[in-house]
């Protein structure tokens, strides 16, 4: 089996397998592109940095059987289920930094099941909770100025509830 | 004189400040460093698919509120909404460009448009519900009640604090049936039962279900009862077939033509004794153990094949049984007289009983001594079903046993 380099930002070099590094399509169509010889040259990775990329090639490897997702984007199937497999449960329990930048790193280099399982597990710790709720889940500031806040609450009084 | 500031953040812009020094000198790292990755920072595309697996449009527009930069993303979007929209919301309707979805979902999610469901926003379906207080569709309805008998079981909960709601929903009584029936019954919204229970029990609802609950079902709404039953009937039926394909098959189809189809046939007739065992079963809700579990639903197979196929008389070989007087043995038998005598011969005897050399299977021809017993065929057939069951199936054409 070929191994090839990815080079994450901080100038990490990581040597992962072609099969597992093609989970991404962005790396797989680099990879066509060139014509599948990039033995001796590392891919460039400039938006994901080492801890992350190591936590992405975890998931690749794991799922590096799993069938392709289907093409259709819009699937309802894909959109419905907020159900997450055990093992991606476990995988997703980092701390919020972490959890955005493997989001982040799965939207860039195009592994959408990763996205799916990154986005259901935030949409989860949303689920049913207020904006302050959200905002302590988060530790978002609330940055809105009194009149701001007041007219919000005024527009959308009911999600206050 | 220096650039103005940018005018979306408050940062001087630094074009001038960039560095005209060799790279090698100047960087140490390959790429800049980035802005810690939070929620609120996330670009607009992640946060729709984010939102995507949100339930409601309520849980959509209390994320808008969280933060400025949240609302600015989120409730300012005509493209978040209008897609969030169109991915998550039953008939979501199509304005013409540039029309205001965020402030479309608002005034509906508040019940300002009368016939607009609040819930689904499915226009001209919803109905003003007086105790909810709510516009919102039978769908919609039928999604988040639940019947108060259930919920009265709840200890801890002082359910006459929750209003009742006379609602009419479709039972239907088994899948394909012709006579849906219309029920009226008390019910309580699901949504503020779910809450009530969380705060007597001061736990998340799938914990209190989980820890306090276990016993107590169904506590769902009338659409998840019927999807249940509906699963569980499919997968007792898949089971039957399963167990059917794997056990008797390949014993029973040399003699009934086109078995699997005649089993089918026959399993289909008892599928409304299966609904009312579901029935029974009740609907497991959030952290609840799943009764129609693979041995539930074996079980449950295997008794709509005894049904069908009669007992199971030797324990390890599943095609030994009892089918006389079961719907399979009009077909079994004339298969295995059609069979047995294909060879010609039709009489014989059987030479494992007591009663040796009696047994004739036709008629005219018997001995003198001992006095012969005179057997149909059929009858025939009977004897070696009630006295070598064993052999039933395995007899050639001799008719030996």
């Amino acid at each position: 089996m070929s191994t090839i380099k990815l080079l994450s930002s901080d100038n990490a070099e990581l040597a992962v397998d072609k099969e597992v590094a093609e989970r991404s399509i962005l790396i797989k169509n680099m990879l066509e592109d060139v014509g599948g010889d990039m033995s001796d040259q590392a891919i460039p990775i400039p938006n994901v940095n080492e801890a992350v990329l190591r936590k992405v090639i975890e998931w690749c490897e794991h799922h590096k059987s799993d069938p392709p997702p289907p093409a259709d984007e819009d699937s309802d199937s894909r959109k419905k289920s907020t159900d997450i497999e055990e093992w991606d449960q476990k995988f997703m329990q980092v701390d919020q930094e972490m959890l955005f930048e493997i989001i982040l790193a799965a939207n860039y280099l195009d592994i959408k099941p990763l996205l799916d399982v990154g986005c259901k597990t935030v949409a989860n710790m949303i689920k049913g909770k207020s904006p302050e709720e959200i905002r302590k889940t988060f530790n978002i500031q609330n940055d809105f100025t009194p009149e701001e806040e007041d007219q919000i609450r005024r527009e959308n009084e009911w999600a206050e509830e | 004189m220096g650039f103005p500031p940018h005018p979306y953040c408050n940062l001087p812009r630094r074009f001038a400040q960039l560095s005209t020094t060799d790279h090698d000198e100047a960087v140490e790292l390959p790429y800049a460093p980035k802005p810690k990755a939070e929620l609120d920072a996330l670009p607009l595309e992640i946060l729709l698919e984010i939102a995507c697996y949100l339930p409601d449009a309520h849980t959509a527009v209390r994320l808008s509120c969280v933060c400025r930069s949240l609302y600015l993303n989120l409730a300012g979007s005509q493209y978040f909404w209008y897609r969030f929209g169109n991915r998550n919301l039953v008939k979501f309707q199509r304005f013409k460009p540039r029309y205001d979805y965020h402030d479309y979902i608002v005034r509906v999610v508040m019940g300002k448009i009368k016939s607009t469901c609040q819930i689904c926003l499915t226009p001209r379906k919803g109905a003003v519900r007086e105790p909810l207080g709510m516009v919102v569709c039978g769908s919609c309805m039928d999604e988040n009640v639940v019947i108060r008998g259930s919920v009265t079981k709840i200890p801890k909960l002082d359910w006459r604090a929750i209003p009742d709601i006379s609602f009419t929903y479709d039972i239907r009584s088994a899948p394909g049936s012709r006579n849906p029936r219309a029920l009226t019954r008390y019910c309580m919204w699901l949504p503020t039962v779910k809450k009530h229970v969380e705060s007597a029990y001061g736990l998340p609802w799938k914990e209190v279900v989980k820890q306090h609950l276990e016993n107590i079902r169904p506590l769902v709404s009338p659409k998840e009862i019927r999807n249940y039953r509906h699963s569980v009937n499919n997968k007792v039926y898949d089971a039957a077939i399963e167990i059917f394909r794997r056990d008797l098959e390949s014993h029973l189809a040399p003699h009934v033509p086109n078995v699997l189809d005649n089993f089918k046939r026959f399993l289909d007739a008892q599928r409304i004794d299966v609904w009312y065992q579901i029935v029974d079963l009740g609907v497991p809700t959030d952290g609840q153990i799943d009764r129609a579990d693979k041995i539930w639903l074996s079980a449950q197979a295997a008794e709509y094949i005894a049904n069908i196929m009669g007992p199971q008389i030797d324990e390890n070989r599943p095609h030994v049984r009892y089918y006389l007087r079961t719907p399979i043995w009009p077909s079994l038998s004339t298969g295995l007289i059609n069979r047995l005598t294909l060879g010609g011969q039709t009489v014989n005897k059987c030479d494992t009983c007591e009663d040796a050399k009696t047994l004739v299977v036709t008629s005219g021809f018997g001995r003198r001594r001992p006095p012969p017993v005179y057997y149909s065929p059929r009858m025939f057939l009977e004897h070696v079903q009630d006295n070598h069951p064993d052999r039933l199936l395995a007899m050639n054409w001799q008719w030996t046993l």
